[in-house]
């Protein structure tokens, strides 16, 4: 009888997050789930993406409940820091578990 | 590198760039230049605690001032504390075994002032940890040269029979104080040239 594992991992490539399946914001996040919180500048040279692109994937991930935005101070200097919530943490999560298990069905 | 090695790379080179400004190098020369004026020197303990007081919020806000406006700023995740507590009692007591074991070695282990004059193998050791954890963060190859200097300075001004209380420990200490700043002064000028301000710092940057 044939394995049909590998089958099964591709078939979760349709669970996938379609806002995460996307190389600009799938970089936004992985970069917020290693950090607290980082910066547009840091973001910004981190990523090599342009400003605007940046902005408004920034702008879809934080509508989606996924990044949010905070004012603060560092030593008296004003930082709009960007950090990951509850929710974009497991998303991410998810999205990498998914992609994983279906890579490894295809094998090498 | 497997493919679930990638955040890991992600985090290593957050690391590295927030590192890479060579003003932790600074900092740590500077706590050298105290621990080389105060060693054995009971009227000078009061500068280590001014150090301490000093130097972490010096060091943010000369991080504020010269490398957030040029690299954006981050703020890296803390550390399981539990685990860097183990991590750090293991290097202390591997460190006093090893010079206990030197001392033994050479048939000196009960004798007072030897072990004095083995301080500075014992602080090149635990100095030592502190910068291979920071060059195991960064992956900051100058940092893994500190590390090895600090043992091996250490080991080597463990030796001479310098006069004075803790001499070895304090020459031992200028050594690497000097080292430090120098290697993290050259890293700052660098940083400096090569990075220039850039014009998305500040809090309407998007």
């Amino acid at each position: 009888m044939p394995n049909d594992a590998p089958l099964d991992g591709l078939q979760r490539l349709s669970e996938l997050d379609r806002l995460l399946h996307e190389p600009a914001r799938l970089q936004i996040i992985a970069h917020l789930f290693v950090l607290e919180s980082a910066d547009f500048l840091f973001l910004l040279r981190r990523t090599g993406l342009t400003k605007g692109n940046l902005s408004s994937h920034v702008r879809k991930l934080e509508e989606a409940g996924y990044v949010e935005v905070e004012k603060k101070f560092v030593e008296r200097h004003p930082v709009t820091a960007y950090s990951l919530t509850p929710r974009g943490r497991e998303a991410f999560t998810a999205y990498r578990e998914t992609i994983l298990e279906a890579l490894d069905a295809l094998g090498e | 590198m497997t493919r679930r090695d990638g955040l890991e790379r992600i985090r290593r080179e957050a690391h590295h760039e927030l590192h890479r400004d060579g003003l932790t190098e600074i900092a740590a020369g500077v706590f050298l230049f105290i621990v080389a004026l105060a060693a054995g020197r009971p009227a000078f303990y009061w500068t280590y605690l001014v150090g301490l007081v000093v130097l972490g919020p010096g060091l943010r806000r000369l991080r504020t001032r010269y490398t957030y406006p040029r690299i954006g700023f981050a703020e890296l995740p803390s550390e399981d504390r539990r685990r860097l507590g183990r991590g750090m009692a293991i290097w202390v007591v591997g460190a006093f075994l090893v010079v206990a074991a030197g001392l033994a070695f050479l048939g000196a282990f009960t004798d007072h002032l030897a072990w004095r004059r083995a301080a500075p193998a014992l602080a090149g050791i635990l100095f030592g940890g502190g910068f291979l954890y920071l060059a195991q963060q960064s992956g900051l190859k100058r940092v893994y040269a500190l590390a090895m200097a600090s043992a091996v300075t250490g080991g080597l001004l463990a030796w001479p029979r310098i006069e004075g209380a803790y001499a070895n420990l304090r020459v031992w200490a200028l050594v690497m104080a000097l080292l430090c700043l120098a290697v993290g002064g050259l890293a700052f000028r660098r940083f400096l040239r090569e990075t220039p301000i850039s014009k998305e710092w500040g809090p309407d940057a998007e």
